[in-house]
C-alpha cells in the first residue's frame, strides 16, 4: 500500500475522499470530522466521536460520483438507521470495493466549489464558484493561476455573478472571506507543491454559520509516472 | 533555453536600434519584398541599408551585394526575404557575420505541419542560438519604431509616441498603423511576430513592460507558446502600464479528459478569462474595440474618475448614453444645484432636461453657443469627472466652432472630454479632436465601454498593487 505522501508525489491513482481531505487538512483547509469504518462494529464508536445526525458515504478512489450512485446516506439519527445505511452502501460497493466513511453532517444552505486544474499551458489554476448541484447548471465559476495571493483570492470571489451569496443573506451571516481566501490560496499551493496533482475538487464547500468547510473532496492524480 | 531578463532586453534593444540593415533577397522590381525597402526609405532610416541580391548591381540607387558576407561593414539586422529552401545558408552567413537579429519574413517552416519544415526551423534556431542571434518570424514582418526610423510598411507615422504593439498578424499592425494617426495613437515600438520560432509574445511583453519609451501596450494574440512566462510578463507589465489584449483562438476544448467537476468545468476560454483578469489585462474583442481602447487609453488620464456628465442635442442618444453609462458601471454625475441653475438660464426648456444627461435640445444645433456654454458650465462642476458631448451643428462652419470650443474647454478646465459622433459631423473633425487629445467615438456605447475599461484597470492596479 503506497502512503499518501508517495501517492501525492508519484501519482498512479486518484485519492479517495478520506485521503483527499487529509491532504486538504494538512494545508489548514477546514474539513468535516470523519472516520473510516472497518466494519459495522465501528458504527457505535463513530457515533460517539462524531455525534448524530451523521452521514455515511462510500469511500473509494474508484468512485468519483458517489451521490449519483446512491452511496451517500445523510441524516442518520440512531444506530439502527446507521446499520441499515451501512449495509446499503456495502451492497452498492460490491463491484468497486472500498470503505464506508462516517462523517458529521454539516448544515448550511450555501454551497460553494473550490477546485484546481493543471492547465497544460499555464500550470495549476484555481477555480472558485457556486457549488453543489448547481455547479454544472449555472456554471458560475472563475479561475486564477497559482500562486493566488490574498488580494487575488478576494478578487476571485468578486468575479462570480452570484457573489452576493457571500454576503449576509436571508438571515444568514456573511461568509468568512478571510478564511475563504486562505482556502483558495491553499488549494493553489497544493497544485504548486505537487506536480502530479491533475485536478482537485472541493464540492460542496458548505458555508455553515458563515464558516466554509470542505464536505466532499477528490484529488485526481496524473496516472503516468513522470 | 532561458535567457536572463537584462540580456533579453539588451538583445531586443539592439534589434530596435540597428545601425545597419541588410535586406536579403530584395527584389529589383515592385514585388511584395520591395515594401521593406520602401518602408525604411519612407521612414527616413538614418543607418546603412544593404540590399542583397546576386542578380543586381544596384537596387533603387543603393549598391547591391551578391551575398551577406560580401558586405564590407557590420550588419545589425537582416531582413530575410529568400525562399525557405535557400534560407539555411543565409542564416549561417548571418551567424558568421555577427548579425544581431533576423527578421524571417518567408514562411515554410514548422507551421506547414511537415517534418521537413519542422526540421528546417529547428536547424535555423540552433544556429541562431549558438551565435547569440535572435529571430523574429518566420512569417513575421518584424519591427516598426519611428524613433529609430525602422518600419516594415510604407506610410506609417513618423512621429514617435508611447504605444507599444505586439501582434501575431502583420496585416493588423499595418491597418492599425494606418488608422492610428487619425486617432491620436502614436507608437514607440511595434512588432509583428509571425510564427515565433525564437522570440515570442512573452519576450516582447517583458521587453515593452520594461521599456521607458512605452506607456501603453496593445497586443493581438493568437496562440501563446509559453503560458507561465506570458502570464508573469503580463502581470509585471500591467503593474507598470496598461496592456490591452485582443485574444483570439479561444475554443471550448480541452475538457474532454476531465474527471472531476472542476475538470469538466474547465475550458480554454474560462482559464484565459481568469488569467487576463489576474494579469490586469484590458480585454478587448475585435478591431474596433482594440482601436477605441488604445485611443481612450492614449488620450484620457489613467485615473479619469467615474462620474460622467452627458450633454446631448438628440434626446434619444442622451438616454441611450445614460443607459450605456449604467451598463458599464460608470456613474451619472449628480450636477450641483448651482450648475443646473446656470444651465436653466440659456438652455431652452421645451422637452429638455437639465439633470444629467443634459438634453440641450434641437435649438442647440442652430445656436452652437448652447452646446459650448453647457459644456463649460458642466466642466466647472466639481461633481463631474468626465464630460461626454453628443452634438452636431448644421454646417462645417458651426461644427468647427464647436470643435474649437471643446478643445479650448478641455484645456481651460483640465477635465477629460469624450466626443460622440452624430451623423453630420465631418470625419476631419474626428481627427482634429483626437490630435488635440480628446477621444472621438462612433457611439456613446463605445465611449462608455472604453472609459469603463480605464476605470477598471486603474482600480485593479490600486487593489492588487497595494500589498494587503
Amino acid at each position: 500500500m503506497p502512503t499518501l505522501k508517495t501517492l501525492l508525489q508519484n501519482g498512479g491513482r486518484n485519492l479517495s475522499e478520506y485521503e483527499s481531505k487529509k491532504v486538504l487538512a494538512s494545508y489548514n483547509i477546514p474539513v468535516t470530522n470523519e472516520m473510516i469504518l472497518s466494519g459495522a462494529g465501528d458504527l457505535q464508536e463513530a457515533a460517539a466521536k462524531i455525534g448524530y445526525p451523521m452521514v455515511l458515504k462510500a469511500c473509494s478512489s474508484e468512485i468519483v460520483h458517489k451521490t449519483e450512485m446512491g452511496l451517500v446516506q445523510t441524516g442518520i439519527t440512531n444506530l439502527n438507521e446507521a446499520k441499515s445505511a451501512y449495509d446499503f452502501i456495502i451492497e452498492g460497493m460490491k463491484k468497486t470495493g472500498g470503505n464506508v466513511l462516517a462523517q458529521e453532517m454539516i448544515k448550511g444552505k450555501r454551497e460553494l466549489v473550490v477546485g484546481l486544474v493543471h492547465d497544460p499551458q499555464f500550470g495549476p489554476c484555481v477555480m472558485f464558484g457556486l457549488g453543489g448541484i448547481f455547479t454544472e447548471v449555472l456554471k458560475d465559476v472563475s479561475f486564477r493561476v497559482a500562486p493566488v495571493s490574498r488580494s487575488e483570492a478576494l478578487d476571485l470571489m468578486n468575479d462570480i455573478r452570484g457573489k452576493k451569496i457571500l454576503d449576509s443573506f436571508r438571515g444568514m451571516p456573511p461568509v468568512n472571506r478571510d478564511l475563504l481566501a486562505d482556502i483558495i490560496t491553499a488549494v493553489g499551493k497544493i497544485g504548486l507543491d505537487h506536480d502530479m496533482v491533475q485536478e482537485i475538487d472541493i464540492n460542496p464547500l458548505i458555508i455553515s454559520k458563515g464558516e466554509p468547510i470542505a464536505v466532499d473532496a477528490a484529488i485526481i492524480m496524473k496516472q503516468n509516472q513522470p | 533555453m532561458r535567457i536572463p531578463q537584462d540580456k533579453l532586453i539588451s538583445q531586443i534593444n539592439s534589434l530596435f536600434n540597428p545601425r545597419s540593415i541588410a535586406i536579403v533577397g530584395l527584389p529589383r522590381g515592385l514585388k511584395a519584398g520591395k515594401l521593406f525597402l520602401l518602408a525604411l526609405l519612407d521612414q527616413g532610416y538614418p543607418g546603412e541599408i544593404y540590399p542583397v541580391n546576386p542578380k543586381a548591381e544596384e537596387i533603387d540607387g543603393l549598391k547591391s551585394y551578391p551575398s551577406l558576407s560580401a558586405i564590407p561593414n557590420p550588419v545589425d539586422l537582416a531582413i530575410i526575404l529568400t525562399p525557405h529552401k535557400i534560407t539555411l545558408p543565409v542564416i549561417k552567413e548571418c551567424a558568421e557575420k555577427g548579425v544581431k537579429g533576423v527578421v524571417l519574413f518567408t514562411a515554410g517552416y514548422k507551421e506547414t505541419g511537415t517534418d521537413e519544415g519542422s526540421n528546417r526551423e529547428q536547424e535555423i534556431v540552433r544556429i541562431a542560438q549558438s551565435a547569440g542571434m535572435r529571430i523574429i518570424g518566420p512569417n513575421g514582418m518584424g519591427l516598426y519604431s519611428p524613433k529609430t526610423g525602422i518600419s516594415f510598411f510604407p506610410q506609417l507615422s513618423k512621429e514617435p509616441g508611447t504605444v507599444g504593439i505586439i501582434s501575431h498578424s502583420g496585416s493588423l499592425t499595418n491597418i492599425l498603423g494606418y488608422v492610428a494617426p487619425k486617432k491620436g495613437i502614436r507608437f514607440s515600438k511595434v512588432v509583428s511576430l509571425g510564427n515565433e520560432c525564437d522570440l515570442n509574445s512573452a519576450d516582447f511583453l517583458e521587453y515593452l513592460g520594461n521599456d521607458s519609451d512605452t506607456q501603453l501596450i496593445g497586443a493581438y494574440v493568437e496562440g501563446i507558446k509559453d503560458g507561465s512566462r506570458f502570464f508573469r510578463a503580463l502581470k509585471n507589465a500591467s503593474f507598470e502600464k496598461p496592456v490591452v489584449i485582443w485574444k483570439v483562438g479561444l475554443t471550448p476544448e480541452g475538457s474532454q479528459a476531465a474527471v472531476s467537476h472542476t475538470g469538466a468545468m474547465t475550458g480554454t476560454v474560462d482559464i484565459w478569462k481568469g488569467i487576463a483578469k489576474q494579469g490586469g489585462a484590458v480585454q478587448v474583442v475585435g478591431i474596433e474595440e482594440w482601436i477605441d481602447t488604445l485611443m481612450a487609453f492614449s488620450l484620457l488620464p489613467i485615473d479619469p474618475g467615474n462620474r460622467v456628465a452627458i450633454i446631448s442635442g438628440p434626446g434619444g442618444l442622451a438616454v441611450s448614453a445614460a443607459e450605456a453609462c449604467g451598463r458599464e458601471k460608470l456613474k451619472l454625475a449628480e450636477l450641483l444645484p448651482k450648475t443646473r441653475k446656470i444651465l436653466a438660464e440659456f438652455v431652452p426648456d421645451t422637452g429638455t432636461s437639465l439633470k444629467n444627461p443634459v438634453d440641450v435640445g434641437l435649438t442647440a444645433s442652430l445656436d452652437m453657443d448652447i452646446y459650448i456654454e453647457a459644456a463649460r458650465t458642466v466642466a466647472k462642476d466639481p461633481n463631474v469627472d468626465i464630460i461626454t458631448m453628443i452634438g452636431v451643428g448644421f454646417s462645417d462652419e458651426t461644427n468647427k466652432k464647436y470643435t474649437d470650443a471643446m478643445i479650448q474647454a478641455r484645456k481651460e478646465f483640465n477635465k477629460p472630454f469624450m466626443i460622440v459622433n452624430v451623423p453630420g459631423l465631418n470625419s476631419e473633425f474626428a481627427e482634429t479632436f483626437c490630435n488635440a487629445g480628446i477621444p472621438f467615438f462612433e457611439s456613446a456605447e463605445r465611449a462608455m465601454k472604453s472609459c469603463a475599461k480605464l476605470v477598471r484597470y486603474y482600480r485593479w492596479l490600486q487593489r492588487i498593487k497595494k500589498p494587503s
